[in-house]
């Protein structure tokens, strides 16, 4: 989730059918600068390296965010009603399961945190042996990690309860942009 | 990412989202005034053309994407329980942007209040 913002430019985003780093790009419609999403910033045309202010948010399941925010709305699209997205909870070993395009596995899930300049990388299956909330350091910063294991979500808070950015990931697609990223291990 | 955000196996869930968006382009549900006026367009960059292939300069395919959809209240909401959603609260409001739609665009022109963002899948 991005600000369309830079300075006091308003931007209006478009999609960009090409990748980075395996990743989505956006266009943005004003100077037809390219921005990648990971990196946080436009790669090329007239904004280039502009940074792009990255708006915390939680991706979990709808009983979960209803839950937490009565008073929500929901975003609709008038006329489309796509396929409903979902975790399926496979672990190896098991016989995986007949492959759909809205169905994902959890085996290598995790919560990329990035700060100060350090990445943590904090796999769902370390979190699911963690004592929660757990509390730790990241690029000189204090940081509280919440996970729920039934909502398939995780996030992290500062000293002060306020969100931070973070991303769930893979382990992979975290990597691509975050090659020097920490794995946390439960000692 | 995300967004945000960053899921899947990030090769196959991209290659699925850039041919799923091919075939529904969003010409019908962008502002009525600019629907005359927006078509794809054509941008040069250094990018990959497919997941795991190594970035070349291209003429990039840009396809527009809709701004300010509407919003409904909880009970109105059109999704189950398990899916999922990304979830924010700007300037107090919460919004919760089902996946199910993200994923058609890959990512949207959202305001919330008066604070323009752009939650992305």
């Amino acid at each position: 989730m991005y600000a369309r913002r830079a300075g006091d430019k308003e931007l209006t985003f478009d999609f960009g059918s090409g990748l980075i780093k395996d990743n989505l790009l956006m266009v943005d419609r004003e100077t037809s600068s390219v921005w990648s999403q990971l990196d946080h910033k436009a790669i090329s045309g007239p904004m280039k390296d502009t940074p792009m202010k990255v708006v915390p948010s939680i991706q979990t399941t709808w009983k979960f965010w209803k839950k937490k925010h009565a008073d929500t709305r929901v975003m609709v699209v008038e006329g489309k009603h796509g396929s409903p997205y979902r975790y399926h909870d496979w672990t190896p070993g098991k016989k995986p399961p007949k492959k759909r395009a809205t169905m994902h596995n959890t085996a290598n899930l995790g919560l990329g945190v990035s700060l100060g300049g350090e990445s943590m990388f904090l796999p769902f299956s370390v979190l699911d042996k963690a004592e929660l909330p757990l509390k730790m350091r990241i690029g000189g910063q204090s940081v509280v990690i919440h996970y729920e294991r039934k909502a398939l979500t995780a996030w992290a808070i500062d000293d002060k309860g306020k969100l931070l950015p973070t991303v769930l990931a893979y382990r992979k697609g975290w990597s691509n942009f975050h090659p020097e990223t920490k794995t946390y291990c439960k000692e | 990412m995300a967004s945000t955000f960053l899921q899947a196996s990030v090769r196959s869930r991209a290659w699925l989202i850039l041919a799923a968006f091919a075939s529904t382009i969003v010409t019908t549900t962008t502002r009525a005034e600019e629907k005359a006026t927006l078509k794809p367009r054509k941008v040069k960059a250094r990018v990959q053309a497919q997941p795991g292939k190594p970035p070349r300069d291209v003429d990039m395919t840009v396809h527009p994407v809709a701004v300010d959809l509407p919003t409904v209240s909880a009970d109105k909401a059109p999704i189950q329980d398990d899916e999922l959603v990304l979830g924010v609260v700007v300037e107090g409001q919460a919004v919760a942007y089902p996946i199910r739609f993200l994923a058609i665009y890959g990512v949207i022109n959202a305001r919330v209040g008066e604070t323009p963002i752009a939650p992305s899948w």
